[in-house]
């Protein structure tokens, strides 16, 4: 369905995902018409912002990572559960 | 990234995700804390921005953002079990991402029931070559 500048997609999906997912747009946005429509969008929105950046990727990764942090005694798990004690602490 | 003793077959399975479909999920909580330790460590802003821009370049890893029913789900793990918060942070991720498998050297996980630990290596093999009940036939 195309109208003025907008257009349409169409998906399938799942039953329980569908029903899910109507269920939270109609109590989010009311049961009423539009309702689906402002939940689609709303979830495309917040996709698109997760994704942003993305696009501008390190060519190998692997390698950018690697020896970041060389020459450090504790496990990662040790730094790991220090990570959230630094995260704490400030 | 620490450059210790498992190192290589870390790189192993990175390397093997710069070039797999979406397979595997890592938490924004452990983005952080690998920011974190690089800025602790090290005080260098620009190597926590590429590292960080290199953590989402994988194809084959998704890094998974908590929504607020897995924080609430990860209060429910942690009153379940005796794991601290960012442990129970994983579980719960796990739960919502439906799978029972995880890579780590966190021996805090073999006390947890129902989920398989897999060292680096074992989920590379895993992953190169998985049970037949898992394969597709899609391309």
């Amino acid at each position: 369905m195309i109208r003025g500048d907008k257009m349409g997609i169409k998906i399938e999906l799942p039953e329980q995902k569908e029903q899910e997912f109507r269920e939270k747009a109609m109590r989010k946005f009311g049961y009423q018409k539009g309702a689906l429509k402002k939940a689609i969008l709303e979830a495309i929105n917040f996709w698109i912002l997760q994704e942003k950046g993305r696009e501008e990727k390190v060519a190998h990764p692997t390698e950018t990572l690697t020896g970041v942090l060389k020459g450090i005694q504790e496990s990662s798990v040790e730094l790991q559960h220090k990570a959230t004690k630094l995260f704490i602490a400030r | 990234m620490l450059d210790q003793a498992r190192s290589l077959e870390c790189k192993e399975l990175l390397t093997y995700l710069e070039t797999a479909r979406p397979c595997a999920s890592t938490n924004l909580f452990h983005v952080f804390a690998i920011i974190l330790i690089i800025q602790h460590k090290t005080q260098d802003v620009t190597k926590s921005k590429l590292c960080t821009e290199a953590l989402y370049s994988f194809p084959g890893l998704t890094v998974y953002h908590p929504s607020l029913s897995t924080l609430l789900l990860a209060f429910d793990q942690q009153g379940q079990t005796s794991l601290d918060f960012d442990d129970c942070l994983i579980l719960a991720t796990m739960k919502e991402l439906q799978t029972d498998s995880i890579v780590s050297f966190d021996a805090h996980f073999k006390k947890v029931k129902g989920i398989k630990i897999f060292s680096p290596r074992e989920a590379l093999n895993f992953l190169r070559t998985p049970p037949k009940s898992l394969r597709t036939s899609s391309p």
